[in-house]
């Protein structure tokens, strides 16, 4: 087990591949009026992209195209003050190509809420890092 | 799916500050090496004013907030109710310098989970607070 500086576990890249793979929610981190932003989204992975849907409109849409995004998934268990957190950086674009956004819109990616959330942005990880905070018990022990 | 924070229910910032208080981690949205960078962390409420944070001195981490505008955010969801809220905070972030305002933020309620030293703390004020929420299902959007 490999810690950092700061005594957390790193993660390797495959594990963080699966705990991103597993996640649910994740949140983008974007420039918005030249300001930090974050906001959490639903997303699938295909391909090992990160694939979110949104409105053609939205702050989301018009922020993350053809720029550089983090991404981030976490869980944190509260009593036991352990977790783990994995975060990816990479290009985000829109999904142009109508094939592409074609087999997009097979992925289990639901709406939380209603309105049309036709645009698919796909953010691929050229970076990603994780890091585990508290005791776990080693597999082979 | 739609990207959370897109058409929701709009949160007052009295109701934002105190779903922030209910928080046990938040995260840090900065700037590292000119890339867009994000980090958990456990924070007290410094009043209504301002998230606090420890650090560890020296620490990249510590480092890139000094004096940076940063973003703060919470978020809770519930996959299964399709439900949620998040909560999002914009500031300069500042290390707590003078001893008196660094002996008053010591006695806040803030414990970090990592080992190591983390007595350095860092303000965030609240200079910028915006929340949404996702109504149940069926549920009117306010």
């Amino acid at each position: 087990m490999q810690l950092d500086h700061s005594g957390l576990e790193i993660l390797d890249e495959d594990e963080c591949r699966r705990l991103l793979a597993r996640a649910e929610i994740g949140r983008i981190v974007f420039t918005h009026h030249a300001l930090p932003a974050v906001q959490p989204v639903n997303f699938a992975v295909a391909g090992g992209d990160i694939v979110i849907r949104t409105s053609r409109t939205s702050r989301l849409a018009k922020a993350a195209a053809d720029t550089i995004v983090a991404f981030e998934v976490d869980e944190f268990d509260m009593a036991a003050e352990t977790g783990w957190s994995v975060v990816a950086v990479g290009p985000a674009r829109h999904v142009t190509d109508p094939a592409d956004a074609a087999a997009l819109e097979a992925l289990p990616l639901r709406s939380w809420a209603p309105g049309e959330r036709e645009y698919f942005v796909r953010i691929r990880p050229e970076l990603i890092t994780g890091r585990r905070i508290g005791a776990r018990v080693p597999a082979d022990s | 799916m739609r990207a959370i924070g897109e058409d929701l229910e709009i949160l007052g910032r009295e109701e934002c500050v105190a779903l922030l208080r209910s928080a046990p981690v938040g995260r840090v949205v900065y700037t590292d090496q000119a890339l867009p960078a994000i980090q958990p962390v456990t924070f007290v409420l410094d009043g209504d004013e301002a998230v606090v944070v420890r650090t560890a001195p020296g620490s990249k981490f510590d480092a890139a907030l000094r004096g940076a505008i940063v973003a703060f955010e919470v978020d809770a969801f519930d996959p299964a109710a399709r439900t949620g809220w998040s909560v999002a905070a914009v500031g300069q972030a500042r290390a707590v310098t003078d001893p008196a305002e660094a002996a008053r933020v010591a006695r806040l309620p803030l414990r970090p989970w990592a080992p190591g030293p983390r007595d350095h703390f860092i303000r965030i004020p609240l200079w910028r607070v915006t929340g949404r929420r996702i109504p149940p299902a069926g549920g009117p959007a306010r």
